[in-house]
């Protein structure tokens, strides 16, 4: 059965105006995606005037083109220039960068675009084996659930910043406050707008992304001339050392296993998938080099769940009509304008569509291998690039691509704040990557808490009676402890050996 | 206000416990946050050429490494890049030159 749709799944997308599509996309999608501050959701908004001229099955084929290929190439400026493209590519930024720091660019490109690769065509297999089965038990998960499972995301963001867990929670709750910003969609109501009428739709994801990664990171580069990127005069070949390989492959295999999981339930997608294979890998890999200062697992780990979420999250956006992040929702609007209504008759009305736009992604992710593997020198060489070309021309790029999502000049303000408070905050020694992550899933934790609580009338014992979220919650709270108790054991061990010196 | 000065404080403390008191730089601050609003201001009022060449001078103000020249050819050369890519390839509806 699984055999004779992806046969006329290739059927679809083997025409040549499909392949076509299919390349433009992948190409145009890492071209833009590469140029630091233009993630994904820019490239697509950018990008998406340009497919109404095809039919609706070859316009979803470039844009989902676009989606995976502007991920790898924010995935590039996350290892190059520690700019991630969106939050998924946050974690990259890690270990990717600071493997490029080392001089080792080159291997932390290969391994991101394997792990894609890998990623991509497992999750593309899995998409086409257990659609229709998931897509009727995604349906069943319920609104308490979801509150759950989110709830673990925060948690696993709290788990894998670097520092002070206290700090990280901190963050977390800034990023869910500041996702309360804008009008109630229940009682109509404003909140904290202060008066300020662009604020009533809340503040915006791009904006916040821009000014507390991109922005703040280059300020708190200048700051530190010592500390500037290092630019290496001669990149190592895309070889790892012995043993990398292993460790990559082993890392790459987790990683898709959890983002092709994550990735089917509807809100969680590749953001959560890359923060919880980091998670994975932070617990399991012992080093050296540990987690954060260039262990090849840090991005192969990530890179492979993004990939492989982003494929499985075309299931509750097809069938579901649910996207998991801002680029599903572009891709839902982009569904919409082309006539095609998801829902979960998408797969019986539109076979062509659904298993032609399953065969061209793994077609695509074979474009972006073949591409990008010969290309890897060539994308290390923007590291050489001296920083003092290269900030001013990125700071442009970011204030282009933002302006010209809404054309909207309070975003801009809005980025300029955020990138002096991000710096500020970094100052302080509080991470920007939790904070991103409760903003984005603000929105949808409430909305999914209001549901279940209306759902239970009010009774918020729902919580831990559910099967399914009694037990997600419980691994949050065990996983959250267990990372503040490790930390107070590692905070006493450091204490000890400081008045030991001073003895 | 009150969650910004504790997390101020809170970030403060710790610092100081740590042995960690970098002062904020206020000079690649200043030219980064002003390159952003210089964008914001200009773009709807001189044109897409004018904001990302000015955006880019003023950004360049927050390193010591850039001479004047280069900041001017390097200002030039992007915003002629740029206006190509996304006026001339992506179609984006900027104003190239100022609105009358």
């Amino acid at each position: 059965m699984a055999l004779d749709h992806l046969a006329l799944g290739f059927a679809t997308a083997l025409t040549p105006e499909h392949l076509l599509a299919c390349l433009a996309g992948v190409l145009l999608g890492t071209l833009i995606g590469v140029l630091p501050g233009l993630g994904p959701v820019t490239t697509i908004a950018l990008l998406l005037p340009f497919t109404f001229s095809l039919t609706p099955t070859g316009a979803i084929i470039m844009l989902a083109g676009i989606y995976y290929g502007a991920q790898y190439g924010g995935s590039i400026t996350a290892v190059l220039v520690n700019l991630p493209g969106e939050a998924s590519a946050t974690v990259t930024c890690l270990d990717g960068h600071a493997m490029a720091r080392q001089g080792r660019a080159g291997l932390a490109l290969a391994v991101a675009a394997i792990g894609s690769f890998v990623g991509g065509t497992i999750g593309t297999l899995l998409l086409a084996a257990l659609a229709v089965p998931l897509a009727s038990s995604a349906a069943r998960v319920e609104a308490v659930d979801y509150t759950a499972l989110m709830a673990c995301g925060l948690v696993a963001a709290i788990v894998i910043a670097q520092g002070s867990v206290v700090k990280a929670m901190v963050m977390t709750a800034a990023g869910l406050a500041l996702g309360i910003v804008g009008m109630d969609v229940t009682t109509g109501q404003p909140r904290f707008t202060m008066g300020i009428p662009e604020l009533v739709d809340g503040i915006g994801f791009m904006p916040l992304a821009i000014g507390l990664f991109g922005l703040s990171e280059i300020i708190a580069t200048l700051a530190s001339p010592g500390d500037r990127l290092v630019t290496p005069a001669r990149l190592d070949r895309p070889w790892p050392r012995p043993g990398e390989t292993k460790r990559a492959a082993a890392a790459t295999l987790r990683g898709t296993a959890l983002g092709s999981i994550l990735g089917v339930l509807p809100g969680a997608g590749p953001v959560i998938a890359s923060f919880a294979s980091y998670a994975l890998e932070k617990k399991l890999t012992s080093g050296p080099p540990v987690l954060g200062s260039g262990a090849i697992e840090g991005v192969a780990g990530p890179e492979s769940a993004n990939n492989a979420s982003a494929q499985t999250s075309f299931v509750p956006l097809l069938t579901l009509g649910l996207p998991s992040g801002p680029v599903g929702a572009l891709l839902l609007g982009a569904l919409i304008v082309h006539g095609v209504q998801p829902g979960p008759s998408v797969i019986a009305k539109e076979p062509a569509l659904f298993w032609g736009l399953v065969a061209s992604m793994w077609i695509g992710n074979v474009m972006l291998l073949v591409l990008n593997l010969p290309l890897v020198g060539w994308w290390a060489r923007l590291a050489q690039v001296p920083y003092r070309f290269l900030y001013p021309t990125t700071v442009a790029l970011s204030c282009t691509g933002l302006y010209a999502l809404n054309h909207s000049t309070f975003d801009l303000w809005l980025a300029a704040i955020f990138g002096v408070v991000g710096y500020l905050l970094r100052t302080r020694g509080f991470e920007p990557a939790p904070l991103l992550l409760g903003f984005v899933l603000s929105q949808p934790i409430r909305d999914n808490f209001n549901r279940a609580l209306v759902f239970s009338n009010g009774d918020a014992s729902t919580f831990v009676t559910h099967p399914l979220s009694a037990t997600l919650l419980t691994i949050a709270g065990v996983a959250l402890l267990m990372t503040a108790l490790q930390q107070r054991g590692e905070d006493g061990c450091a204490s000890h050996r400081r008045s030991d010196d001073t003895q | 206000m009150a969650f910004a000065c504790s997390v101020d404080g809170l970030g403060a403390a710790s610092a100081r416990r740590a042995g960690m008191t970098t002062p904020p730089a206020l000079r690649p601050s200043l030219a980064v946050c002003g390159s952003v609003m210089t964008f914001a201001l200009l773009v709807e009022r001189a044109g897409f050429f004018a904001a990302v060449m000015l955006t880019v001078l003023v950004a360049s103000l927050g390193s010591r490494e850039l001479g004047a020249r280069q900041a001017v050819v390097l200002a030039v050369a992007v915003a002629t890049a740029m206006a190509i890519v996304f006026i001339g390839l992506l179609d984006q509806p900027f104003a190239l030159g100022p609105r009358f």
